[in-house]
């Protein structure tokens, strides 16, 4: 059974290597686990957005050529 | 335009999202959701699926905007600081102490209904919901009241009507029948107390006139009627008074030679409240209102219980259909009037305890 802070720190746990974007960040969380988001990839955005309120994640947008801005994620430095 | 699925799912999240999250946020997440989606249907086409497959494939996996909106709301939620929660807490629960007992105390029959039949129950049922479900119910959900007060407040209300002491079977059997013991012993009382008073006032004034009190009797003054014999004169019925140390007074039996007890007028001892005129036109007049007083509280006794008894007959007159509707009505304004404020008050308190103390979310759906 999936608790709700298992989210949370498998965000956590990604970020702590790499800074990415949402969709990264599910394809890698869906790699470790099917089950934690099993209701949709789309409850990744509030918990991210959540962590990032609460300081532990920042978020940058990044321009790219010729495709849509994306919103990218990072640990925030201790 | 036509809309791609898509472009329709962000439409329908930005719906749900639309004044609930903060519009910053909520272009945020509506930009993320959509490159993402954009990002799921570019993975499926690579597996071999088409346009329309993969963008319904991207958005079955991205999940339903109902669910992102809940758990970023969750989100929001759980922001509220601790300190808020605590005097919306404590503001809550004393507005809801005041409220609740001017309820319960109230004299109005309609009120206290109101309580009985629509707080307890509605209040309770969002609270609960709220508790468990961690989000205040939506706006439509307050129509819940008037669902319970078809599906649960009239059937009550019949049962009310057809059984109960508001006209129904236990009326006949209880209630009709000790207020009608009651209203006719007031009756018969007020009756005997009428026919007592006036021959008695009237040989009052004579039995005064008597020349062992000329001399009249001063304000403060004890004036002490004890046990004497009231003997019908050409005049009217004469009071004696036999002996002033033993103050007694009794009810008339016999009309010619006349005992007089009885409680309402064992005054023993009349202390005038000013001079006394014991001879002459005006004497007795202190007197005479003190007995004019009971008399009158008799009275107001039998008005009321004579009251109550007409509407319990009115009430006992109408067919079932008709005390039907009249109950159904005051079911139906007790559930507007306290049903749907008790409801509003339940949600916020059970959301502000549900937040004190950082609850875990249930997965249902009431609404």
């Amino acid at each position: 059974m999936a608790f709700k802070g298992d989210l949370e720190a498998l965000i956590l746990a990604v970020l702590s290597d790499h800074a990415l974007h949402g969709y990264e960040i599910s394809k890698r969380i869906r790699s470790q686990s099917q089950e934690v988001l099993k209701y949709g990839e789309g409850q990744l955005y509030p918990a991210l957005h959540k962590l990032e309120e609460s300081g532990f994640i920042e978020a940058e947008w990044m321009l790219q050529d010729g495709k849509p801005d994306r919103k990218v994620y990072s640990i925030t430095p201790g | 335009m036509k809309l791609n699925y898509i472009e329709w799912y962000v439409v329908e999240l930005g719906r749900n999202l639309s004044e609930k999250v903060p519009l910053e946020k909520r272009n945020s997440l509506l930009h993320e959701s959509k490159n993402h989606l954009i990002s799921l249907t570019e993975e499926f086409q690579a597996q071999g699926m088409d346009d329309k497959e993969s963008q319904i494939a991207a958005i079955d996996r991205f999940g339903t905007p109902e669910r992102i909106t809940r758990q970023f709301l969750d989100n929001l939620n759980s922001k509220t600081g601790r300190a808020f929660v605590a005097i919306l807490n404590i503001a809550l629960f004393v507005a809801t102490c005041a409220i609740v007992t001017y309820l319960v105390l109230s004299p109005n029959e309609l009120v206290r209904n109101g309580v009985a039949i629509t707080v307890l129950p509605i209040g309770a049922t969002y609270g609960i919901y709220t508790l468990l479900r961690g989000r205040r119910p939506s706006t439509k959900w307050l129509l819940l009241p008037t669902t319970m007060s078809i599906v649960i407040g009239v059937p009550a209300a019949y049962f009310l009507t057809a059984y109960t002491n508001n006209g129904g079977f236990l009326s006949h059997v209880i209630l009709y029948s000790t207020l009608r013991e009651q209203t006719q012993g007031f009756r018969s009382e007020v009756q005997a107390n009428e026919q007592f008073l006036k021959p008695y006032m009237d040989s009052y004034r004579v039995a005064l006139g008597s020349p062992k009190y000329k001399d009249g009797l001063k304000a403060g003054e004890t004036f002490s009627v004890s046990s004497y014999t009231c003997v019908r004169g050409s005049k009217g019925l004469y009071v004696i008074f036999d002996n002033p140390q033993k103050p007694t007074m009794f009810v008339a039996k016999d009309p010619n030679k006349i005992n007089l007890e009885g409680d309402d007028f064992s005054i023993g001892k009349f202390k005038a409240g000013k001079p006394e005129v014991m001879a002459g036109p005006l004497s007795g007049t202190n007197f005479r209102s003190y007995f004019q007083e009971r008399l009158d509280s008799k009275r107001r006794s039998q008005a009321m219980n004579e009251s109550a008894l007409n509407q319990l007959e009115t009430a006992l007159n109408m067919s079932l259909f008709e005390r039907f509707k009249l109950f159904s009505f005051r079911v139906a304004s007790a559930t507007l009037l306290f049903g749907l404020p008790a409801a509003w008050i339940a949600s916020w308190i059970a959301f502000a305890i549900r937040n004190l103390f950082r609850l875990p979310n249930r997965r249902f759906r009431l609404a």
